[in-house]
């Protein structure tokens, strides 16, 4: 989801400059403040975040390190994508005796993907080490950690999550002392962290004692749904008014960069391209639209790639590192995340396991599988906005009834857009702080 | 500019012959055949449609790139040379060096490279704007201590950053064919123009020595190409998707219009 602002944050990297001001070291208690987000229309909280001012002063420059699992050695990774071959998981250690947590990306996040770094930066000035993951709908995930290669299907993506952080905290594990364990994830990656609490209850291989659910979906369908079909409903003739909706963009975003106060890109440039410009609701729908539609892109290709083609790429075609990918990419982009679903995932699934419906694989994909699980566990604990774009209708009153006290609604923020605020960071870090129970 | 001109050195020279080397390289991939899309005819066809029904769909993604198997091939180079070469020597040095000593590094090589943006800027006709970069560079140089501190930002003296490749956008020049460059990385051939005629004119003219410095002491030349990659965050491969050479070829043609528009 945090797309809209990568392509434009991708902006800011090719133009060369550093991001934002140096960072400042909290070594004091995260003052949570009020929770004044200022962004009061969702889609637009989703698209610009939160600006400089409302910000918390997170540390940037602890110290991080990559490491590279390669948990598959048995499976040949095509030239095309060499550089996925193992799985990039990023770790923070802390000097001493500290809980460990967990933290799970969204939706075509990895490891160093914007918002898993805000979660990294929050949990580790909290005092915890960290250990970083990829959602397994990003490339790198399909290739290095998925043993199908087929994303988005709970039970085999919630077992290769689990395989992937037992391998790295078989890594660190001599180097760090761990005195708990815990798991958050945000979007796509804290409704992973929902069924990876569940299937570790009976596995324990780590025994969680907290779980933050950070804006989760209810039913993957139904989320997915919303976003996919948020680009048709916002921008008229769907991919083919992509070319004049672009034009239009970069034309505002050209007349607020030719003023003369803007140097370069800044970190706050959308937040005031937003104040300046007042773009429609449905520019900011085509906006998130077209940056799920190419996070499902590069999910949907990368697993074809890894399956031999026939969903895109025509059977038995040879990709070279030199072969145009552009007609593939549009091909896909045109397509949706729920194509994939229709034409690649569910005859996959269908075809191996006799019996099987869409019915349920829809079923199976809902936090109400588990809604039992969920709702009996002190121990699990849900964070979400009230007008979070991706919850459907009744979703939210789902998560009341099931979280209860448990869970943190706030009124605005659309998906994420507040996950910097000042108060948002402070009820994460505390969620993880506070003494079981209490 | 010049204080003294001098006559062509054999070091300068030599220079040339390197740019005209590196010139050919860069102009020889013309040769290279593009690598077509696979032919579907002995394939199955995909369960997605391929071609538009749409005749009259564009797509942003869409650059002239008639050099895209060399394009990409040149891509792949530059990501393991970055992984193998650059990014090592930039983290070492990241590690090695104070974070003020690499800004006054920067601000230095700024501050010699302002004299390539006043140039463009006059060229464009541009005079207000050119006026500030002298303003800034003679700050900079005499209160900042030969640039490697920068009491203009402190206050609030605009900064420029323009190129010839600018230039001749503004003069109405297309951008021609997508390259990407070995090492520099994404570029087109009104840029990589551009990229020569600013390099070759600053070391012809050596505005007040700035460039023969560099030669003769090949450390600070080093110095200036590291600096340069430390101030690129871009790493290769790190947005993760399959399409980025697509991506990255998009998102430097907007951001090229953008600031030839500026």
């Amino acid at each position: 989801m945090r797309l809209a602002r990568l392509t434009a944050l991708t902006l800011i990297l090719l133009a060369g400059c550093q991001t934002g001001p140096d960072p400042v070291l909290v070594d004091e208690p995260l003052d949570p403040g009020v929770y004044d987000y200022p962004v009061e229309s969702a889609l637009a909280a989703t698209v610009v975040g939160t600006p400089a001012e409302f910000r918390a002063q997170l540390p940037m420059d602890y110290p991080v390190e990559e490491i590279h699992l390669w948990l598959q050695p048995e499976r040949e990774v095509p030239d095309l994508l060499w550089y996925h071959e193992r799985l990039r998981v990023s770790v923070v250690r802390q000097n001493g005796p500290a809980p460990l947590v967990f933290s799970i990306g969204g939706t075509g996040a990895d490891n160093r993907s914007r918002t898993v770094k805000i979660m990294e930066a929050i949990l580790a000035a909290s005092g915890f080490h960290v250990i970083s993951l990829a959602s397994p709908t990003h490339p790198n995930f399909v290739v290095a950690g998925s043993t199908t290669g087929v994303p988005g299907r709970v039970g085999e993506d919630v077992r290769d999550l689990y395989r992937a952080m037992q391998a790295a905290y078989a890594r660190v594990q001599n180097d760090i002392e761990v005195t708990d364990f815990y798991l958050t994830g945000y979007s796509l990656g804290g409704w992973h962290a929902a069924f990876l609490a569940h299937l570790d209850e009976r596995e324990r291989a780590f025994g969680f004692s907290k779980v933050l659910l950070v804006n989760p979906p209810v039913s993957l369908f139904e989320s997915i749904a919303i976003l996919d079909q948020m680009l048709e409903k916002s921008l008229p003739g769907g991919m083919s008014g992509v070319k004049d909706y672009f034009d239009q963009v970069f034309e505002g975003f050209s007349e607020i960069y030719s003023r003369a106060e803007f140097v370069d890109f800044s970190d706050d440039f959308l937040y005031r391209a937003y104040r300046d410009l007042g773009p429609s609701e449905d520019k900011l729908g085509a906006l998130i639209g077209l940056a799920f539609r190419l996070s499902a892109n590069n999910m949907a290709f990368t697993a074809d790639v890894m399956n031999g083609g026939g969903y895109i790429i025509p059977q038995g075609a040879q990709l070279k590192t030199s072969t145009s990918l552009t007609t593939f990419f549009k091909a896909g982009a045109r397509a949706g995340f729920i194509d994939y679903l229709d034409d690649f995932y569910e005859p996959y699934f269908t075809s191996r396991q006799p019996g099987l419906t869409h019915e349920d694989l829809v079923f199976e994909a809902s936090l109400e599988r588990i809604e039992d699980y969920l709702r009996d566990n002190e121990k699990i604990g849900m964070l979400t906005n009230a007008n979070d774009i991706i919850l459907g209708p009744g979703d939210l009153d789902f998560l009341r009834r099931v979280f209860g006290e448990r869970a943190i609604i706030l009124p605005n923020g659309g998906h994420l857009g507040n996950i910097e605020h000042r108060f948002v960071v402070a009820v994460i870090s505390k969620f993880f702080r506070s003494q079981p129970g209490s | 500019m010049s204080a003294c001109p001098q006559p062509i050195s054999r070091r300068r020279a030599a220079a040339w012959r390197c740019w005209v080397l590196l010139f050919g390289l860069l102009v020889l991939p013309a040769c290279a055949a593009n690598e077509a899309v696979p032919r579907g005819e002995m394939l199955e066809p995909p369960i997605v449609q391929l071609e538009s029904d749409d005749p009259d769909e564009e797509f942003p993604i869409d650059v002239h790139d008639p050099w895209e198997g060399w394009n990409r091939q040149v891509y792949l180079f530059n990501a393991r040379f970055d992984q193998m070469v650059f990014i090592p020597v930039v983290e070492s040095y990241r590690f090695v060096v104070p974070d003020p000593v690499r800004d006054s590094v920067d601000n230095f090589f700024t501050n010699i490279d302002s004299l390539i943006t006043f140039a463009n800027l006059m060229l464009q006709g541009k005079p207000m704007a050119a006026a500030q970069t002298v303003f800034r560079f003679a700050l900079n140089t005499t209160l900042g201590v030969f640039g490697l501190f920068d009491p203009s930002t402190a206050i609030d003296v605009p900064q420029h950053k323009e190129d010839f490749g600018q230039t001749l956008g503004v003069w109405g020049v297309g951008d021609g064919p997508y390259m990407v460059l070995p090492v520099f990385g994404p570029s087109n051939v009104r840029d990589t123009a551009g990229l020569i005629t600013d390099r070759v004119a600053f070391w012809l003219i050596d505005p007040l020595g700035a460039s023969s410095f560099q030669s003769d002491y090949p450390p600070v030349l080093a110095l200036n190409i590291i600096n340069a990659r430390d101030r690129v965050e871009f790493r290769y491969y790190q947005t993760g998707s399959p399409f980025e050479y697509d991506l990255v070829r998009f998102l430097y043609t907007k951001k090229r219009q953008l600031d030839i528009a500026k």
